[in-house]
This record gives C-alpha cells, sequence and structure tokens, in this order.
C-alpha cells in the first residue's frame, strides 16, 4: 500500500547539511496501522512528511497505492493527496471557519453539489461525534474536540491513508485515548491504512500492528507490535518498550540510595518476560513447588498487545545458585526469557 | 446653528460652500484612490509574500524586483512624490490639478504602503494551515483564495484602516500641491490669509474622519477574528 524505496532526505541551510533521513526502505501493508517511533530529531515526522511529499526526498522513491507519487507532475499529486488524509499535532484547524467549514473545505470545488457535501460533513461529523459542534469556531473547542473535526476534514475525501503526524502528543492522557480508540475505529469500519507518527511507546502498544523504530535518520528496527513488546532487540527499542511498562520502575528502587530492596545472600532479582502465550500457566506456583523457591513477586505487568497477553515479572527468587539455575532452564522450556538483575 | 457658527468661526461660516467642497473633494480623492489601492495593493501584497523564499509561489527574482520596486516608493517623502508624478498624472489623466490629478499620485504612494501591510499580515497566518491545505491536495492559487485571504482577514482589514488614515494624510499634502480638497483649503486660508479658525476646524474634521475610519476597521477587524 505504501512503498518508500531508499528514500533520503538532506536539508541544506547555507554551509550547513542535515541528512535528517537515510537510506530507509519500508513496506506498509493495506488496512494496517503502522507506527513510526522515535525521539525527536530521529526524522519520524521528516519521513511521514515524505509520504505525502510535504517534503520532497532528496532520493529515492515513494509509492502509495498504484502511484509513484515521485513521478508525478504537480497537478497528478494533488489529486493523490486528496486521497491520503493527515492530521496534525497542532490539528490546523482554520480559525475563520465553523467546525462545518473545516471539513466541507476539501470538499468543495470538486463538482459536488451543495447538499452532497452537506450529507457528506453531516456523517463526518457524526463519525467523529461533533454533531452539535458544526457552527462553533475551533477557539471554542477542547483539544480533543478540534483533532475530531481534524480527523473528520482528513477523511473527507475518502482517503486510502492516514497519516497521523503526533496527533496526541499535545493531549492529555484521557483524551489521547479516545482519539486512538476513534482512529482504530475509522481503520476498522473503514479500512482506512493510518501511519501513527509518535515518540509514545503506549500510542503504539494501543493501535499499532506494525511498529517501525528510527534513530538517527535510520529504520533500526522494525516487526509487528507483540514481536517489538515481547523481545525488543536494539537498546533505543527496549527503552521504548520499558516506558511503556511498569517493570522498568525496578531499575529506579536499586537506584534509590534508601535501597528499599534488600536481597539476602542466595536471593535472586529476576525479571521474567513472557513471551508467546504463556501467561496463562501457573509459573509462579510450579516455581515455588518443583524448584523449592521462595518467590516475592515486586512488580506485575500483563497487557494485551494487538489482541495477544504480554507482560513480565519482576521478583526476588530466593534458594541459592543451582536451584535458580534449575528454574531458570525450566522457564526458559516454557517460553520465558529471564533475566538475572542482580544478586545477594 | 448657523448663527452660533457665526459668531464662533465667522472665518469659517463665510466660507461655508468652500468648506463644504473641500470636503467632498477629500472624499473622493480617498475614495477613488482607496479603491483603485485596495484592488492592486492586494494582489501585489499577496505576490510580495508568495513569493518570498519559502513562500508557495517561490520566485527570488520576482521577489526581489517587487521588493525594491516597493522600497524605492516608500522611501520617497510623499510631497517630492507627489511633485514628481504630477507630469505623469498630466500625461494619463490629462491634468495635474484637482481630485483627477491628484489620483495617480495617491495611488503610487499608497499601493507600496498597502502592499507591505498585506505581506505583514499573511506571515501571521500559521505555516501548519498552508501545510494542511497542501496536505489536502489545494493549489496554490486556493491556497491563496481560500486560506490566505480569508484567515487573514482580521490583518488585512488592520492594514487597510492604517493605509486609508495615512491616504487621509497624503490627500491635505496633495492638496498643497493644487489637488484641492481639505488641506489646499486650510493652506489657502489657514495658512496664507492667517486664519487659524479655518486650520482647527480643517483639523477637527480630519480627525473626525480618521476616527470613524479607525473604529469601522477596528469593528470590521474584530468581528472577522473568532
Amino acid at each position: 500500500m505504501i512503498r518508500l524505496e531508499h528514500i533520503s532526505k538532506r536539508f541544506e541551510a547555507g554551509k550547513q547539511t542535515v541528512d535528517a533521513i537515510k537510506d530507509v526502505s519500508l513496506c506498509i501493508e493495506k488496512g494496517t496501522i503502522a507506527g513510526i517511533i522515535g525521539f525527536s530529531g530521529a526524522g519520524k515526522s521528516t519521513l511521514a512528511r515524505c509520504i505525502n511529499l510535504l517534503e520532497r526526498p532528496t532520493e529515492g522513491k515513494v509509492v502509495v497505492g498504484d502511484a509513484e507519487l515521485t513521478a508525478l507532475n504537480e497537478k497528478q499529486l494533488r489529486e493523490k493527496r486528496k486521497k491520503i488524509g493527515m492530521i496534525f499535532q497542532h490539528f490546523n484547524l482554520f480559525a475563520s471557519r465553523t467546525v462545518y467549514g473545516n471539513v466541507a473545505y476539501p470538499l468543495r470545488g470538486s463538482g459536488r453539489s451543495r447538499k452532497e457535501i452537506e450529507e457528506k460533513v453531516r456523517s463526518l461529523l457524526d463519525l467523529v461525534g461533533l454533531t452539535d459542534k458544526a457552527n462553533a469556531y475551533p477557539s471554542q473547542l477542547s483539544g480533543g474536540q478540534k483533532q475530531r473535526v481534524a480527523i473528520a476534514r482528513a477523511l473527507a475525501n475518502d482517503p486510502e491513508v492516514l497519516l497521523s503526524d503526533e496527533a496526541t502528543s499535545a493531549l492529555d492522557p484521557e483524551t489521547t485515548r479516545s482519539i486512538l480508540r476513534l482512529l482504530k475505529e475509522v481503520n476498522r469500519t473503514l479500512g482506512i491504512t493510518i501511519v501513527v507518527i509518535t515518540h509514545e511507546m503506549q500510542v503504539v502498544k494501543e493501535i499499532c500492528h506494525q511498529v517501525y523504530v528510527m534513530e538517527d535518520g535510520r529504520v533500526v528496527e522494525q516487526g509487528d507490535v507483540f514481536q517489538i513488546f515481547a523481545s525488543p532487540q536494539q537498546a533505543i527499542t527496549r527503552r521504548f518498550v520499558d516506558s511503556a511498562s511498569n517493570l522498568s520502575h525496578i531499575q529506579e528502587l536499586l537506584d534509590d540510595p534508601a535501597r528499599p530492596i534488600k536481597l539476602n545472600p542466595g536471593d535472586y532479582l529476576l525479571r521474567l518476560n513472557y513471551l508467546k502465550r504463556s501467561t496463562s500457566e501457573a509459573l509462579i506456583s510450579t516455581l515455588s513447588r518443583h524448584f523449592e523457591l521462595d518467590i516475592n513477586i515486586l512488580f506485575g505487568n500483563i497487557e494485551l498487545i494487538d489482541g495477544n497477553p504480554l507482560g513480565g515479572l519482576v521478583v526476588i527468587a530466593g534458594g541459592g545458585h543451582d536451584k535458580v539455575t534449575a528454574a531458570t532452564g525450566y522457564l526458559s522450556q516454557r517460553n520465558v526469557l529471564v533475566e538475572v538483575i542482580s544478586h545477594g | 446653528m448657523a448663527d452660533l457658527l457665526n459668531l464662533i468661526i465667522p472665518d469659517v461660516a463665510a466660507r461655508s460652500d468652500q468648506l463644504w467642497r473641500a470636503f467632498w473633494e477629500t472624499l473622493q480623492m480617498v475614495s477613488i484612490s482607496g479603491v483603485i489601492s485596495l484592488v492592486l495593493g492586494i494582489p501585489f501584497g499577496v505576490l510580495l509574500f508568495t513569493t518570498r523564499r519559502g513562500g508557495i509561489l517561490q520566485n527570488r527574482p520576482v521577489n526581489f524586483i517587487l521588493s525594491r520596486i516597493c522600497d524605492f516608493f516608500r522611501s520617497i517623502p510623499f510631497i517630492l512624490l507627489a511633485m514628481v508624478l504630477l507630469s505623469l498624472s498630466r500625461l494619463v489623466v490629462g491634468t495635474a490639478i484637482g481630485v483627477r490629478g491628484a489620483i495617480i499620485p495617491l495611488v503610487f504612494g499608497t499601493i507600496p504602503f498597502l502592499g507591505r501591510q498585506v505581506e505583514g499580515a499573511l506571515a501571521e497566518v500559521p505555516a501548519g494551515l498552508i501545510e494542511a491545505a497542501q496536505a489536502m491536495g489545494s493549489s496554490p492559487w486556493e491556497i491563496i483564495r481560500r486560506v490566505y485571504l480569508k484567515e487573514a482577514v482580521p490583518g488585512i482589514t488592520r492594514g487597510v484602516t492604517i493605509t486609508l488614515v495615512s491616504l487621509i494624510n497624503f490627500t491635505a499634502i496633495a492638496g498643497t500641491l493644487g489637488a484641492g480638497g481639505l488641506g489646499n483649503f486650510a493652506i489657502m486660508y489657514g495658512h496664507s490669509k492667517n486664519m487659524p479658525q479655518i486650520t482647527w476646524t480643517v483639523i477637527l474634521i480630519i480627525v473626525i474622519l480618521v476616527s470613524i475610519v479607525q473604529a469601522a476597521g477596528s469593528y470590521i477587524a474584530k468581528k472577522a477574528a473568532h
């Protein structure tokens, strides 16, 4: 659906050149929600803007649907852009137009009659739940409502693709969730391919099927969301995954000068990551019964990622080196990744 | 009323016909050159802004030439510009005096001023809106018409207001060069014949005129801002 082939983007300002994107290739299937995650400056927004050529890549090919965008002339490109909706961090609504006027903007001048436009706008406002705000101006709306208007506007021309550039970054967590739910619904009911640019792993966790991790202009890791969360390979990916899980709090406790965690000799501080559908087994009871370990659970975090349960525990296992080693072996067979964080 | 005026400003009351004519001439000069300046000055400002580096019609040579022309006319004091342009006026409209003779100098003095005002107003439209419009497939022309000129209405209205005020000022100067109007009237009697009543009456009328323009402009700008 979306294919980027060897995309590079270089910005030149005077004598300074910045390589914002370095040889990125990726392929996003029709109907999926793909996340592009990275810290600020990683090039993720630039990459998204290359998809509709708001930013023309210095090198490489952009293919959306059956058209190679990089080969189109200006007029053809404008037509194609009508099929690629985009929403932004700061909403970018027209302040001088009402909610109705904003959503109608892309529909005017497209040969539709007044009545057709009105019907379309009404149905879009209905979809985003803002029917009663049609005559309000953007300045009268909350952030979440503004983003809903922006989504309605982006969907006006029945796009095949929706680009979401940090669309929830200016919103509070509750509003973020409601916007993400709306995007998910749009994806499911309209079958629109969505590309989500974000710096929050929470966003990826909630709606994405696929994820691309960007660092310094490159895609350093990619895969389906479950796989990325279950076994992140790169250090940066691990940081993102940790940021979305409370298991990472263990590090803060260990670094705490008050030393709230005390390990006795023979105690092992373990982090268990459940990889594949292992959460339903009574693993902890088995460990304590069969391997005679004393297990103290410090943190637990089990979540549904893309429909699959995933998560882990941070535990203190007491019983000495040999018993713990035997238990670790057992856990590995059961698809649980064991990491020894520290021992007494 | 007439008696009262006769009592406090006899010099003015004795010349009320001429005052009315001067007032009428000023209104004519302001409205005719105002309309011409709006029609030409707003597109001029749009071009000044959109051909800038990074603008939607980016064109460095065109922008350079327009900017230099604009700065050239803006840097000449209006009284000198008017003097120089009177011969052009004679060529184009057949006369260098009266309301007709004044239109060309006034228009040349006003368009560059308005152009810069419009340019500034467009610069206040958030770049994100232009991006959003581009992402929706709008052409540069659509963006100018449906985004810039709509979003910048409050700013443009403020610019037009300032321009009209300075245009009223220009007509008074043009009056000294034979254009007629209130400026001419004040110079002829107030200054040359030393009748301060005339001068002050003209000043009062111009202050009221400017206040009305300013109030109307502020009202429209406020109405247009949401």
